[in-house]
C-alpha cells in the first residue's frame, strides 16, 4: 500500500514507481480528504475520444503540483452542443477551465486515412473545419468559464498513408498536419484566453507508435493506452499549471560539484572536471541547457561557498566554461549560508524569493533553504551529474506558455545595470575604468556588407569629425576600389553590449604621404582611446602603402571643435594652415608613431 | 495473490475488498460498468504483468472469471 503524503512529493519522480491502482486509491483519498492549501480547479475535458481512463491520473497529477482537480468528461462528439446549452452536464459542472481534444482521424477518418484518394483536398476541408469549430468552441467556453481554455493540437498518426516516404512529399499527410498545427497556433494567439497544447509533442516524445492500445481504442474508443495516461495527465496539468501561475524569475546555481566537477577551492581552476571528455562533459552540457534557459529571459545567480577571488577568475577566464561571469545577474560567493545568500539575490534582483529556484548539487544545502525559505523552489538535483540537464529541463518552475520580446532582453538589462553600479563602486582611476569595461575593438576594410553604414555614418556624423566631408555612397564606394585610396572601419564591443560599427576613416595615398580624407567617430565612445586604437590601425596601411609621412588636417565647423586638439593629442605636429581656421597635421612615420592601447583587446 | 488481487479491486471499484466474492459481478456492484471495467482489467494487467485478449476484456465479467484467468496464467493464488 502506497502512503499517499508520500506519492504526492513533487520531489518524487513517479515514472514507473505508482501502479495504475495506486493512482485510483490516491485518487480517492485526496477526493475524499480536504484539501487545504491547494488550489481547486474543476477542469471540463472535451474530446473526440473517450478519456474518462484518465481521471486518477489528472487527480493525481493535480495533487503532485498542489492542485485539486476535479473533472468532467464531455460526451464525446456531442461536446459542441454542450458548450453553447446553458443547461447542459458541463455547464452544470461549472468548470474554471475547459480542454478541447479533438483528433482529425475522429472527425472525418476518410480524410486521414485515405488521403490520397482525393488528393489531400478532403484533408485540406477537414483542416478548415476543425479550425472553425476549434475557435466557435473557444468563444463558447471563454463566454462562460473564468479560466484558460487549452486546445490540443494533432498528432500526426503512427502508420502515415505513404508510410516511411510521407514526409518525403511536401504534399503528404505529414506536412498537411504540420501545416494545421501551425494554423492552430497562429488562431489561438488571436483568441484571448486561449493556450495551445502540445499534443502532438507529448505524443512525438513518447512514440507514436505504442501511443494507442489497440484494445482500448476497439473497445472503448479510448486513444491514450494506459502506460501513457500517467504521462498525458502529467503533461496536461503542468500545461494548465503554467497559464494559471506566474514562472520563476531566477536560476540560483551553486558550482562545486554544479557547474563542474570538484571543489575549485581545493583542485584549482586547472583541476576542476569541465571539458568534452567525461565525466566534464556532463557539467559542460548542463552549462549549456542553463544558458538555454538564460536566452529565453531567466536570470541566472551564484550562490556559492567559495572564495570570491577564485570563482571571478574561474568564471572570467576558464577555457572551458560555457557560461561567463558576465552571463550572471548576482554573484555571491562567500561563506554565509545559502538561505541568507538568496534572500540578498532576491533583493538584489528586487524580485521575490518565490521568483528564485535553486539548483544544488548538495541535498544538505537544499534541506537548508527548503527549511529556511520554503518559497524557494529547488530543483531535485540527480546524483550523477548526467541528469543535471534533464533535471533542468524537466523542472516546471520556469514554465511559461508565451515567450515575450523583453524577456529575452531580461538578462542584458540586470546585466548592464549590475555592471554599473559595480563600476561606480569600484573604479579608482580613469586607467582602472577603461580597463573594467572590457574593450574589444574589430578593425577591417570596407566592403559591400558595410559601406551602408558607413556613407550612413560620414552623412550625420557632425562632433567628433575631423574634416566633416559628406562623401555619398557611390562616392564611397569608388574609394573603396581605389587602389591607393583605404576606407577602414572600427566596430567596439565593451561588456555593456554590442556599440556596432562607429568609427570610420579614409585614407589616400599621393606618393609617399598618406592623408588622413576622413576621421570619424560616434560620440557614445569618446574617451575610451577608441580614436586612438583606430589611428594606430590607419597607420598600418599607410605604412602598407609605402608611406613616410601622414598628414591630417582639421577643419573646423560649428560643431567639431571638440576635435580640435586630436592630432596634436595623438603626437602629430603642426603643418599647413588651411583655409578658415583650418590646420594641417604632420606626423613621419620613421620617427613616431601610433601606439594601439592596451586598454582596447583587438579581434 | 489473493491479498493484492483484493486491493486492486478495492482501489478501482471502490469496495470493501475483503468482502468480494467470486460471484460479485456488474450486476453485485453499481459502480462496476464498462469504463471502471476496463480500468480494473487494466490496474490488474498493471499489478500482475498479464495482458488480457480483447475477447477475454469483453468476456471476463465476474470476480471468479477474473481470477481463474489470472491463476491459467501463473499468477499464484
Amino acid at each position: 500500500m502506497t502512503d499517499v503524503a508520500a506519492s504526492l512529493d513533487p520531489r518524487i519522480e513517479l515514472k514507473g514507481a505508482l501502479k495504475a491502482a495506486d493512482y485510483h486509491r490516491i485518487a480517492r483519498a485526496l477526493t475524499e480528504q480536504r484539501q487545504a492549501g491547494m488550489t481547486p480547479l474543476r477542469m471540463a475535458f472535451l474530446g473526440s475520444y473517450s478519456a474518462q481512463f484518465l481521471r486518477p491520473f489528472l487527480v493525481v497529477e493535480g495533487a503532485r503540483r498542489n492542485i485539486k482537480v476535479d473533472v468532467h468528461f464531455g460526451a464525446f462528439g456531442q461536446f459542441e452542443q454542450e458548450l453553447v446549452e446553458p443547461a447542459s452536464p458541463l455547464w452544470a459542472f461549472e468548470p474554471d477551465t475547459v480542454i478541447v481534444a479533438m483528433r482529425p482521424e475522429d472527425i472525418d477518418i476518410d480524410a486521414v486515412e485515405r488521403f490520397h484518394a482525393s488528393g489531400g483536398t478532403r484533408f485540406a476541408s477537414l483542416a478548415d473545419t476543425l479550425l472553425e469549430r476549434i475557435a466557435h468552441c473557444v468563444r463558447a467556453a471563454r463566454s462562460r468559464a473564468k479560466g484558460p481554455v487549452l486546445v490540443a493540437n494533432f498528432a500526426a498518426p503512427a502508420v502515415a498513408p505513404m508510410g516511411p516516404f510521407d514526409a518525403a512529399s511536401p504534399d503528404s499527410l505529414t506536412h498537411a498536419i504540420g501545416i494545421l498545427n501551425k494554423r492552430l497556433a497562429e488562431l489561438l494567439k488571436t483568441l484571448p484566453g486561449a493556450f495551445l497544447w502540445d499534443y502532438a509533442g507529448l505524443v512525438r516524445s513518447r512514440g507514436s507508435e505504442r501511443w494507442t492500445d489497440p484494445r482500448l481504442w476497439a473497445l472503448a474508443r479510448a486513444a491514450v493506452a494506459p502506460e501513457h495516461q500517467p504521462i498525458l495527465a502529467a503533461h496536461l496539468i503542468r500545461t494548465i499549471a503554467a497559464t494559471i501561475r506566474t514562472p520563476a524569475k531566477c536560476l540560483v546555481l551553486d558550482l562545486d560539484n554544479t557547474l563542474w566537477g570538484g571543489v575549485i577551492g581545493d583542485d584549482g581552476p586547472t583541476g576542476i572536471q569541465l571539458g568534452d571528455d567525461f565525466p566534464g562533459s556532463a557539467y559542460k552540457h548542463f552549462q549549456r541547457a542553463v544558458l538555454g534557459l538564460m536566452d529565453r529571459g531567466i536570470l541566472l545567480a551564484v550562490s556559492s561557498k567559495n572564495n570570491p577571488d577564485i570563482v571571478e577568475q574561474t568564471l572570467r577566464t576558464h577555457p572551458e566554461m560555457v557560461l561567463r561571469w558576465d552571463d550572471f545577474a548576482c554573484i555571491k560567493a562567500n561563506w554565509r549560508s545559502k538561505s541568507e545568500n538568496i534572500r540578498e539575490i532576491a533583493k538584489e534582483l528586487n524580485i521575490g524569493v518565490d521568483a528564485l529556484v535553486l539548483f544544488d548539487d548538495n541535498p544538505v544545502e537544499r534541506a537548508e533553504v527548503r527549511a529556511a525559505i520554503p518559497e524557494v523552489g529547488i530543483v531535485e538535483v540527480p546524483t550523477d551529474p548526467i541528469g543535471y540537464a534533464a533535471a533542468l529541463h524537466d523542472c516546471e518552475f520556469f514554465d511559461q506558455p508565451a515567450l515575450q520580446t523583453e524577456d529575452r532582453e531580461r538578462t542584458t538589462m540586470y546585466r548592464r545595470e549590475r555592471e554599473r553600479r559595480s563600476l561606480a563602486e569600484s573604479v579608482t582611476s580613469p586607467e582602472e575604468f577603461l580597463r573594467s569595461l572590457e574593450m574589444e575593438a574589430e578593425v577591417g576594410m570596407a566592403n559591400e556588407q558595410t559601406i551602408g553604414r558607413i556613407a550612413q555614418l560620414i552623412g550625420k556624423t557632425n562632433q567628433f569629425n575631423l574634416t566633416t566631408r559628406r562623401h555619398s555612397q557611390s562616392e564611397v564606394s569608388q574609394m573603396v576600389h581605389h587602389r591607393d585610396h583605404v576606407v577602414a572601419w572600427l566596430r567596439l564591443r565593451d561588456r555593456f553590449g554590442d556599440q556596432g560599427l562607429i568609427v570610420v576613416g579614409i585614407v589616400k595615398r599621393r606618393n609617399a604621404v598618406a592623408e588622413i580624407d576622413t576621421f570619424l567617430m560616434s560620440c557614445r565612445v569618446m574617451n575610451r582611446r577608441v580614436e586612438q586604437a583606430f589611428m594606430a590601425y590607419l597607420l598600418e596601411h599607410a605604412k602598407a602603402l609605402g608611406c613616410a609621412q601622414v598628414v591630417g588636417a582639421y577643419l573646423p565647423t560649428a560643431k567639431n571643435s571638440m576635435v580640435s586638439g586630436f592630432y596634436p593629442d595623438l603626437g602629430f605636429t603642426p603643418g599647413r594652415s588651411l583655409d578658415a581656421g583650418g590646420q594641417e597635421y604632420v606626423l613621419d612615420l620613421a620617427k613616431t608613431t601610433v601606439e594601439w592601447p592596451d586598454v582596447i583587446r583587438r579581434s | 495473490m489473493d491479498r493484492r488481487f483484493r486491493d486492486v479491486i478495492e482501489a478501482v471499484l471502490a469496495v470493501d475488498g475483503s468482502a468480494i466474492t467470486d460471484t460479485d459481478s456488474p450486476r453485485s456492484i453499481p459502480q462496476w460498468d464498462s469504463v471502471t471495467h476496463l480500468q480494473l482489467l487494466l490496474a490488474l494487467e498493471d499489478e500482475f504483468g498479464v495482458q488480457f485478449s480483447p475477447d477475454e476484456m469483453a468476456q471476463l465479467s465476474t470476480i471468479g472469471l477474473i481470477r481463474q484467468r489470472l491463476v491459467s496464467a501463473g499468477v499464484d493464488d
